[in-house]
């Protein structure tokens, strides 16, 4: 497995060429960047204390799992080439100002997509914008767009999921949710002894890797990075 | 673990959930209470473990004669009470083995070591005829409602309660599941000489637990105690006929 190293770059332009199953770690950086991705690959990305501008673009199946913290992203994805699919799943925790906007361009006929954004917000605001565009010249495109933001504390977030489909032929659908964790699933995790932090430990973890599809090895990676960040 | 329940009332918002609600659990003793719907059964489940979603605004619940009102429901659940749920949440993301060993380690001043931790979680499943692997899936994702309540019996003989609250064990289950589920919870009873509170509408899990006593709720509060021979009164009878005794008996204590 290929990887990919960036810390403590500012203000810079780079182009990246992914053609095998890579694990990017990019950390206190501010950087404009394209991905050209050559084949079908894995990407497993972990993004921290930084702001991205990116672009990315491919011609095969591409599954993408992005863990964040503290960061702003602005994504631009481009799938260039029919029936491929699309597995991206974001998860990220944020005690500052974050944004995160991605565009999902569905560019050929037949392509699958498949968005969960997943975010827990400790404090001040965070705010997600996810646009899935099919335009008219592209058919029988099945898409799905999931977010979710949990509140701790003090936080504020917003969530604008759109759809702007310009076709009939189209599955389309969305999901998004603000809120606190349930108080029935808190109540079941205190009634086996654990106390609220530890309950909320928990079920930010389970939030936060549910919906990702990672190995043992990079699930450590991000507990790692909670224990740090976090808890 | 002794549990008294004294002249419970309680309300959610301001609708009265118990009243005069009173039970005397003893150590080694099988409890059992039976209603129809909605008439606070569950309720009092919940309410004995602290949740935050009801008042209690007369009088107490003792756990070897100290009132635990003021405790929180993780410091309950730590003092020995577990409750079974009728629906069990799932947790993606988290394994069960973790999830257990954190609630394990919550109740201990030095974590548990790996070895014995594993050991016991092995002999656990294999006690509820669950394949040990299940242990890495995550908590109830995907399981099947009879699964749910195994892995509810896993956590309860895991963790070692002094007293049990078993919220309609028998739905979900199918009639093996059941009395495999009803021996398992026997023998803790056996080894831990726990205390036994079950909810329940159908008599068919009492002929594997034999309880001590059945107590029949209805109008929030229990009406009527008896023995196992009442479990047959009701299956012949129904519930209406003591609700409208109890509803005579009240009538009769405003008129005097």
């Amino acid at each position: 497995m290929n990887k990919i190293n960036v810390e403590d770059i500012k203000d810079e332009e780079k182009e990246i060429i992914i053609s095998e199953d890579t694990i990017i770690f990019i950390k206190n950086s501010n950087l404009k960047i394209k991905y050209d991705i050559k084949n079908e690959v894995n990407i497993f990305e972990c993004i921290i204390e930084s702001s991205l501008d990116r672009e990315l673009q491919t011609e095969n199946n591409l599954k993408l799992n992005i863990f964040s913290v503290n960061s702003s992203i602005k994504e631009k994805i481009n799938m260039k080439k029919s029936y491929t699919n699309l597995n991206y799943a974001y998860s990220t925790i944020n005690n500052k100002n974050n944004k995160y906007e991605i565009d999902i361009n569905h560019l050929e006929n037949n392509i699958t997509s498949k968005i969960t954004n997943h975010g827990v917000c400790l404090k001040n605001n965070l705010n997600f914008t996810i646009n899935t565009i099919v335009p008219n010249e592209s058919f029988r495109i099945k898409t799905s767009q999931d977010s979710k933001i949990i509140l701790l504390n003090d936080g504020v977030a917003t969530i604008k999921p759109s759809l702007l489909v310009a076709n009939d032929d189209i599955e389309a659908n969305h999901s998004a949710y603000v809120g606190e964790f349930k108080s029935d699933d808190i109540f079941y995790l205190k009634t086996r002894g654990l106390n609220q932090n530890d309950a909320e430990k928990l079920l930010v973890k389970s939030f936060l890797l549910g919906s990702m599809d990672i190995s043992f090895k990079e699930r450590n990676i991000i507990l790692e990075i909670l224990k740090k960040y976090w808890r | 673990m002794d549990i008294e329940i004294k002249d419970l009332e309680v309300k959610i918002k301001d609708k009265t959930v118990l009243k005069g609600f009173n039970l005397n659990i003893k150590k080694d003793e099988i409890h059992v209470i039976m209603g129809p719907n909605g008439v606070g059964k569950s309720t009092l489940s919940k309410v004995i473990m602290g949740s935050s979603d009801y008042k209690v605004v007369k009088g107490d619940i003792l756990v070897n004669k100290k009132s635990i009102l003021n405790l929180t429901t993780d410091e309950r659940a730590r003092l020995g009470i577990f409750l079974q749920f009728q629906n069990p949440i799932d947790v993606e993301g988290v394994t069960n083995q973790e999830f257990l060993k954190m609630a394990i380690n919550c109740r201990r001043e030095t974590p548990i070591g790996l070895y014995d931790f594993i050991k016991e979680l092995e002999t656990n499943y294999k006690d509820l005829n669950f394949p040990k692997e299940m242990m890495h899936r995550s908590i109830n994702q995907n399981f099947s409602g009879g699964e749910k309540k195994k892995n509810e019996i896993i956590q309860m003989k895991t963790l070692k309660p002094e007293f049990l609250i078993l919220d309609e064990l028998d739905s979900g289950l199918d009639i093996d599941s059941l009395k495999l589920v009803c021996e398992n919870v026997l023998e803790y009873k056996k080894e831990s000489k726990c205390s036994i509170l079950l909810i329940t509408h159908y008599s068919r899990i009492l002929k594997y637990l034999k309880p001590d006593f059945i107590h029949i709720v209805t109008g929030c509060k229990v009406v009527k105690t008896g023995d196992y021979t009442l479990a047959q009164e009701i299956e012949e009878k129904g519930y209406k006929v003591f609700e409208s005794s109890a509803k005579k008996q009240e009538e009769e204590k405003i008129y005097e």
